[in-house]
């Protein structure tokens, strides 16, 4: 083949081109840690990467709200586990009350201290988290004060909902009206029974000390389910937690993978491409020189 | 004994020395990339008849005389480097269109994808909170920010649609001035070629013209008679003997290329920038309005299902109708956020029904909001590495292309020096000659007498 001046310069320029276009690329590559910075880069593999990036942006806010519920149904646990020693004692001043032989202060004592511990419960289902009502639903609060000091429900049966997975949204609240035994019936709820326990004692009448005394073991067992309902969506929440914490690892690994740089690798293709470019530029020093005006004297 | 000796070396001498001169234009043109190398045509002079019924004295020679001055082209390479410079034009135009807007998703890995994330997150955030302000406000300014993504999208594909029109206007420029020089050079050659010149520069300026010419349109390029050469596109003729017709463009979107009045498609660069603008801009364009009306159709059907804090129902929280005007509701508080479903103030969980909803709902073609952007990120992507690899290949064979024409056709300067101490030597020989017929003569004129 015929080599002219012009066709040798052109062919090593746009070898010398081309060889610092891959140590431009590669170089790139190290300085950003990313194989993929665009696009265009790598389309599948950057789409990929978006989607990774997406559920994990879900997988963290999941897990945040997976923290809010934790919240909500520990502080639940607590104040019901309160309720259900306060109950405890309830029960036995009850059955105290059932005894006909007992003295008019021994009475009127039984009588105050239901009454002091029905306020405790009182307070008890008014416990709030961040401001919230726990068992008050979207009310602001659960129980409130009727006329004579009675306790009347406030709250309603708002469900207080969080997504804890891609899959799973649980209600983290139990209702007032269940929990304080409002949904039996008029006058059978938890506070009339303390409260008509409390007039038993005073009044000396055991039949109605004995009736209370029966409905509020019932009302016992209602705050027991409570409980159960908060552990069982509590359990929930903790495995729905782990799956999404390793998701979270899984998925920010695949990331990893599609979109940042081997390091080594990387580095090794520089100093290739690097070596590529020098001799190349080498090449070019050598065979440009002579021309036979050189050999000319 | 004649006088025939002295005018045979002077014709050696003459013939030796244009030879010389050809070689010294060749080299000085060494680096021109559009000049041809020239080659002096020398053949043995005329012979003078000798004397009828005389032996010995034949057809006798009368030296060497120089026959032209020629260009060494090869017509094949020029064809298939126009052929390689059409393609490039057009894969180099495409590749510069669709690079130009391959951000319209903003930087990848910080983009609308990424807005669209947060914009989900807030949702979350006020469902878990309902009656904070701050959460409420932040799902109003992640929307807008996600809103003015696709804004900014649909703007980039606007600027970009404007600089390839100018970009066009440019070219057709460039390309009414080519055409008129070609004519021009087509009447200076035929005049020449009818005095019976060798035009060579001027046929070297006429195809740099025409090879330009080619990487801009790719346009048929028909040899005539007299040395003519006549340029047409899709049966439209551009010149026409030593006529040349003027190209127009419309200089906005859509972008079209038009002579006498009537569209032609064109090749080349300019027919690669009329195709991206008027095919690969607008298809992007349609996808993202579909994506922003997607969007806006899903989040809204949510959210006028609930209630805000200030008890309004039934408010659009997008509102527009193409990724270019899409918009956060200008009427939307901060109050106005329905997050609730009953109507109750602490009720987040219509804000939780818009985030599923978005998650969930298939609303472009086949697929949900966040699939369908990040599948456009992934096909405009792919366009842009397809139009840059396809014109990296096409310009590798450009540039084979040229070595391989710039191989035929240009100065080797090697063959050059060759030549000079070929011709050089001719020259020598050729004085050589005149100095032996001096001695003869000298002899016969000078010595005899005596």
């Amino acid at each position: 083949m015929r080599v002219s001046t012009l066709s040798n310069y052109l062919t090593t320029t746009h070898g010398l081109g081309s060889a610092l276009e891959r140590v431009q690329q590669t170089r790139e590559q190290v300085a950003s840690g990313k194989t993929l910075t665009r696009w265009s880069d790598d389309p599948a593999a950057a789409s990929a990467a978006e989607r990774y990036r997406a559920e994990e942006a879900d997988h963290t806010t999941y897990q945040r709200s997976a923290g809010d519920a934790q919240a909500w149904l520990g502080t639940a646990d607590g104040a019901l586990q309160s309720m259900s020693s306060i109950m405890v004692r309830v029960k036995e001043l009850a059955v105290s009350a059932t005894n006909g032989s007992l003295t008019t202060a021994s009475r009127e004592a039984i009588a105050q201290e239901v009454e002091e511990l029905r306020d405790q419960l009182r307070d008890l289902g008014n416990t709030t988290h961040l401001g919230r009502s726990l068992f008050g639903g979207f009310a602001p609060t659960a129980l409130g004060a009727g006329p004579g000091g009675v306790v009347t429900l406030t709250g309603d049966t708002g469900e207080v909902k969080r997504q804890v997975s891609p899959t799973i949204t649980v209600t983290v609240n139990v209702h007032a009206n269940e929990v304080f035994g409002f949904a039996a019936g008029a006058g059978q709820d938890l506070f009339s029974q303390l409260d008509q326990l409390a007039t038993a004692a005073r009044t000396g009448n055991t039949a109605a000390a004995g009736a209370a005394q029966s409905t509020l073991q019932a009302r016992h067992g209602d705050i027991l389910k409570g409980l159960a309902q908060v552990g069982a969506v509590s359990n929930r929440v903790t495995t729905a937690q782990a799956a999404g914490s390793s998701a979270l690892q899984d998925l920010a690994e695949r990331r990893s993978e599609v979109e940042d740089v081997d390091l080594a690798d990387a580095v090794l293709r520089m100093s290739s491409a690097q070596a590529g470019y020098q001799a190349a530029l080498g090449a070019a020093a050598r065979a440009n020189l002579p021309s036979l005006a050189e050999f000319l004297r | 004994m004649s006088f025939s000796t002295l005018t045979i070396g002077a014709t050696g001498l003459y013939a030796a020395q244009r030879a010389v001169e050809v070689a010294a234009h060749n080299v000085s043109n060494a680096n021109n990339e559009v000049f041809t190398r020239q080659r002096v045509t020398i053949q043995s002079a005329l012979p003078t008849p000798g004397t009828p019924g005389l032996r010995g004295d034949g057809d006798r020679g009368t030296g060497v005389s120089v026959l032209d001055i020629s260009r060494l082209r090869d017509r094949l390479a020029d064809v298939s480097y126009r052929t390689e410079a059409s393609i490039s034009g057009a894969a180099d135009a495409r590749a510069d269109t669709l690079s130009r807007a391959e951000s319209l998703l903003g930087t990848f890995g910080d983009g609308a994808p990424e807005a669209l994330s947060s914009f989900l997150a807030t949702w979350n955030q006020v469902a878990m909170t309902p009656t904070d302000a701050s959460a409420r406000s932040s799902v109003l300014a992640a929307g807008q920010r996600l809103a003015e993504g696709l804004n900014a999208a649909a703007q980039q594909l606007t600027t970009v649609g404007h600089e390839v029109a100018l970009r066009v206007t440019d070219d057709v420029n460039e390309l009414n001035g080519l055409l008129a020089s070609v004519a021009k050079l087509n009447y200076e050659i035929t005049k020449a070629s009818t005095s019976d010149r060798s035009p060579n520069d001027l046929l070297d300026q006429r195809d740099a013209a025409l090879d330009r010419i080619s990487a801009l349109t790719g346009a048929l390029l028909t040899p005539a008679a007299n040395g003519v050469v006549n340029v047409s596109i899709g049966g439209v003729p551009l010149v026409d003997g030593i006529t040349a017709s003027t190209v127009a463009t419309s200089g906005t979107e859509p972008v079209t290329v038009s002579v006498g009045g009537a569209p032609v498609t064109f090749g080349g660069e300019i027919g690669g920038y009329v195709a991206a603008v008027g095919v690969d801009l607008p298809a992007y364009r349609t996808q993202l309005d579909a994506l922003a009306v997607g969007l806006r159709d899903v989040v809204n059907a949510a959210h006028r299902l609930g209630t805000g804090l200030d008890g309004s129902t039934g408010v659009d929280f997008f509102t527009g109708t193409s990724a270019a005007d899409i918009s956060v509701n200008p009427g939307l508080t901060t109050d106005g956020v329905a997050a609730s479903e009953t109507g109750a103030q602490a009720d987040g969980n219509n804000a939780l029904a818009v985030a599923s909803a978005l998650r969930l709902t298939v609303a472009i073609g086949t697929q949900t909001v966040g699939d369908a952007l990040r599948s456009f990120g992934g096909r405009v992507g792919q366009a842009t590495a397809d139009a840059v690899r396809n014109a990296k290949t096409a310009g590798a064979s450009l540039n084979a292309a040229a070595a391989a024409r710039s191989s035929l056709n240009g100065v080797s300067v090697d063959e050059e020096m060759v030549d000079l101490v070929k011709f050089q030597h001719s020259y020598e020989a050729a004085a050589r000659v005149i100095s032996v017929a001096d001695g003869m003569l000298d002899k016969l004129i000078n010595e005899m007498v005596r």
